[in-house]
């Protein structure tokens, strides 16, 4: 471990801001097309296989396709998406939608209507595994419909709107409450593969799939054999739930993630039941996958804040209470959970997805929505754009910190987030620079704030009506950037001081501090910013500025939002994001304010989309910085790991010439036969 | 066609107005913001004015309909709590449909809380019992609170599927 507290590791000494606006039209010519050098996806959203209202390849054409769907809606042209539904089973047939999405011709059908049945292609001819229930209420497990539906739907998609589609879950995780999961490993939609190991990981660990039986032969044998359906809850349940991350460790370390998420919604952890997450559980996580578990995910359902909280679908007995600028307080608050990991040097990042299920009172066509938003409309998770951008670019450049999370399209995707030393050796999010003490530390940001979001609404905010701006909802704006600086004081050893940690659910949680040294170091305003004005009619902003090097490994990370400190009812006079519960002391007086909000005394509040859209931020992954002759951090080994592993992959196929996306790490050949995971 | 519901006068004075929850009152008077400075104050179970139990009404909800389902909330403080069940879920959401329905047809509450109820019973289809008391427990608020009101004139525009 790094001695704590043995100096200041970043003073803001010298912001050395370039400190002219210059926004003038002739500005304008300057700028050419170019390529994005991110790309935005989605990795949890869901559909009628599970607890969505719409069907598997409805949400896939409106997430993914450009313009507008037959019988009307916008599509939001994402760049890649992942499926990420539910573990369990499901009664309704998802290659049909729910009755509430209001879709013309789309009702909605259960698996006992359409057994035999060839729809979209795809013959289901029975449900598998153990019986579950009869009639309407004869579900499939998911593990089927993962493997027999939803990936056939990706196979079908992929060359229609040639994007990058990914068949995931939604781990319903023992003794917790829910983790993103993706196993690419066989998938290749193009050369059609299959998606036999997400399905395996959900047969094997989801604590909602009871079934025990699972896939059989042709011999009827058990092709999934050894699976544990007891150890589904509290201490227990954690324990398979580290034994499931164990195995995507040892099977697919290049070739998976585990994404904790809404991870502060169920409370805290229930060492008897199925609750949420205390600090002690991510790092056995990453502890347990140091590849495949690095990081959380913020709340989705960002359009369900009603008059009495409930934002991000959280109550106020989550931890935190609520949420914060619709984040979690585990990543909102600045010395919080998430600056506790990154206080040890963790590879612990963050990101975000739209957990779209349904749009509450609208059909899944109306423009206007009270709970979830469709993946892209509204939250943008950005990887890193490579030349051939596959399934793998998605892993590895989420694992890789490169990545940034981004609601209401506050900015686009060309964020330039880098630090250098004296040379000229720039490192970007989830990279290490390594530095003498005394040394200065040039950070740089450039970013694009677009012309335009996708809000239905013209009308001005009414959270910055408050303070006398007057921005209209569907024109996004920026007031400043946090740069967030922590020390890293090493990684403590399980059962060491400080591993687990008290937590508390309710606003008590959000008082919990995990790395006291986290401060918001420099808040630059978007006017002290170098301004450019494209021809799009969005804005190019550019700051630099300094800090310097300390004796102590540290971490700069950063935030950007359209709120100015201190505005009331949403954030305090560091500008950090007040519980979101308060925005709804808002009033939403224009005349243009829609007829869903919710109201008090006939009054309606900044609730519901119209919060979300009034209360925007993007969180962007650390830059770490290390002492030059100190030990390499956590970050860095982990990073070393994944490319020893890469490259060992590498030589596996150059070996037997086999399609890297059906071997291991191992070289195995994952025919779905013969695993020796016990 | 347009869905439309057209404004309906409150017909219960008061409804939005001083309510007692679990105890406490709240929607009286704002309580100020909590922030990451707070001292817990709004603790879990201890709430103060202005600040609802969101998720404890999932409990309410079990208890209304005078089952054990259990549900574990983060304020139970009861480790031996089980999970909630299907019998349980489906209870609370009839229990809370008889209150919907007692609300006139084009009251804009009660279609708030009935898509809610729809999505409770989706949650129970897919095993998520927890999710179906949460949502059922939010339409059990819609109704207490009649969150939505129209202004005479102003109607609420959902797409049909025949449209």
């Amino acid at each position: 471990m790094f001695p704590s507290a043995k100096t200041i590791l970043l003073t803001a000494a010298s912001v050395s801001l370039a400190l002219t606006h210059t926004a003038t039209a002739d500005d304008r010519g300057g700028d050419k097309p170019r390529a994005n050098p991110y790309v935005a996806g989605d990795m949890h959203n869901h559909n009628t296989c599970t607890d969505g209202s719409v069907s598997a390849g409805y949400a896939i054409d409106r997430s993914v396709a450009t313009g507008v769907t037959a019988g009307g809606g916008t599509n939001f042209d994402l760049d890649w998406f992942t499926l990420g539904n539910h573990g369990g089973a499901g009664n309704r047939d998802c290659r049909f939608s729910d009755n509430s999405a209001n879709l013309p011709g789309d009702p909605t059908t259960t698996w006992n209507q359409t057994l035999g049945q060839t729809i979209d292609g795809i013959t289901i001819t029975s449900l598998k595994g153990t019986p579950n229930g009869t009639g309407s209420s004869a579900t499939m497990w998911r593990w089927q419909s993962i493997k027999e539906v939803e990936y056939p739907v990706i196979v079908n998609r992929t060359p229609i709107y040639n994007k990058v589609l990914v068949e995931g879950l939604e781990w319903i995780v023992p003794g917790h409450e829910h983790t993103d999961v993706a196993v690419i490993a066989g998938q290749n939609p193009r050369g059609h593969g299959n998606a036999d190991k997400m399905a395996e990981y959900e047969f094997r660990f989801d604590r909602a799939d009871t079934d025990a039986i699972g896939l059989l032969d042709a011999s009827n044998n058990q092709v999934w054999p050894g699976k544990d359906n007891v150890n589904n809850s509290g201490t227990a349940g954690h324990q398979k739930a580290v034994s499931g991350v164990q195995w995507l460790q040892a099977h697919y370390p290049l070739q998976s993630y585990v994404i904790p998420t809404h991870t502060e919604r169920a409370g805290v952890f229930n060492p008897a039941g199925n609750n949420g997450y205390n600090i002690e559980h991510f790092r056995d996580f990453n502890n347990a996958g140091p590849t495949v578990a690095f990081g959380i995910e913020s709340p989705g359902h960002m359009a369900q804040g009603s008059v009495s909280g409930g934002s991000g679908s959280y109550g106020t007995g989550a931890v935190g209470g609520g949420t914060y600028g619709l984040s979690g307080v585990y990543t909102a608050k600045v010395g919080g959970l998430w600056d506790g990991l990154l206080g040890e040097g963790r590879n612990f990042f963050i990101y975000v997805s739209s957990d779209w299920h349904q749009r509450g009172a609208a059909g899944a066509r109306d423009a206007f929505t009270t709970s979830d938003f469709i993946p892209g409309e509204f939250t943008k998770l950005y990887v890193p754009n490579t030349e051939h951008f596959r399934a793998q670019s998605i892993v590895d450049g989420m694992r890789s910190g490169n990545s940034y999370s981004v609601n209401a399209d506050i900015i686009g995707p060309d964020l330039v987030f880098r630090a250098r030393g004296r040379d000229d050796d720039w490192k970007t999010m989830g990279e290490t620079l390594v530095a003498r003490p005394g040394e200065k530390i040039t950070v740089e940001m450039t970013m694009t704030v677009p012309a335009k979001n996708n809000s239905p609404y013209s009308f001005n905010n009414p959270l910055l009506q408050q303070v006398g701006i007057h921005q209209p909802l569907n024109k996004p704006s920026l007031d400043h950037v946090d740069l967030i600086t922590g020390k890293i004081t090493g990684v403590i050893p399980p059962g060491g001081p400080g591993y687990a940690v008290t937590n508390a659910g309710g606003v008590a949680g959000a008082a919990i501090v995990y790395n006291p040294t986290t401060t918001i170091s420099q808040q630059i305003h978007a006017n002290k910013m170098r301004s450019k004005r494209l021809k799009d009619g969005s804005t190019e902003l550019t700051f630099t500025t300094t800090f310097t090097a300390g004796n102590t490994p540290s971490y700069i990370r950063a935030r950007g939002t359209n709120i100015p400190i201190a505005t009331p009812n949403v954030s305090d006079t560091a500008g950090n994001p007040l519980l979101d519960v308060n925005n709804a002391l808002v009033s939403c007086t224009d005349p243009a304010c829609p007829a869903h909000l919710a109201t008090v005394n006939g009054v309606k509040k900044v609730t519901f989309d119209v919060q979300a859209y009034s209360n925007v931020w993007f969180y962007a992954n650390p830059i770490f910085i290390r002492p030059e002759g100190s030990p390499k951090l956590l970050v860095e080994k982990n990073a070393d790991l994944a490319k020893r592993l890469a490259g060992d992959q590498r030589a596996d196929n150059d070996h037997d010439g086999h399609d890297h996306h059906d071997h291991d790490h191992h070289g195995h050949d994952h025919d779905g036969h013969g695993h020796d995971w016990d | 066609m347009t869905t439309t519901i057209m404004a309906t006068i409150m017909m219960v004075t008061g409804t939005i107005g001083i309510e007692i929850k679990n105890g406490l009152a709240v929607r009286d008077i704002p309580a100020p913001p909590p922030t990451f400075t707070s001292d817990g104050a709004y603790g879990c179970c201890r709430a103060s004015t202005g600040h609802r139990l969101h998720r404890m009404n999932r409990l309410n909800a079990c208890l209304l309909v005078g089952l054990t389902c259990g549900a574990v909330t983060p304020c139970s403080g009861d480790p031996t709590s089980v999970e909630p069940t299907k019998g349980g879920c489906e209870a609370a959401v009839e229990q809370t449909r008889s209150l919907a329905a007692a609300l006139p047809a084009d009251d804009l509450s009660r279609y708030f809380a009935e898509r809610d109820l729809h999505q409770a019973m989706i949650e129970a289809g897919n095993g998520e019992f927890d999710d179906c008391l949460e949502v059922t427990a939010r339409a059990t608020d819609e109704i207490k609170e009649r969150r939505h009101t129209l202004q005479p004139g102003e109607k609420l525009k959902v797409l049909k599927s025949d449209e």
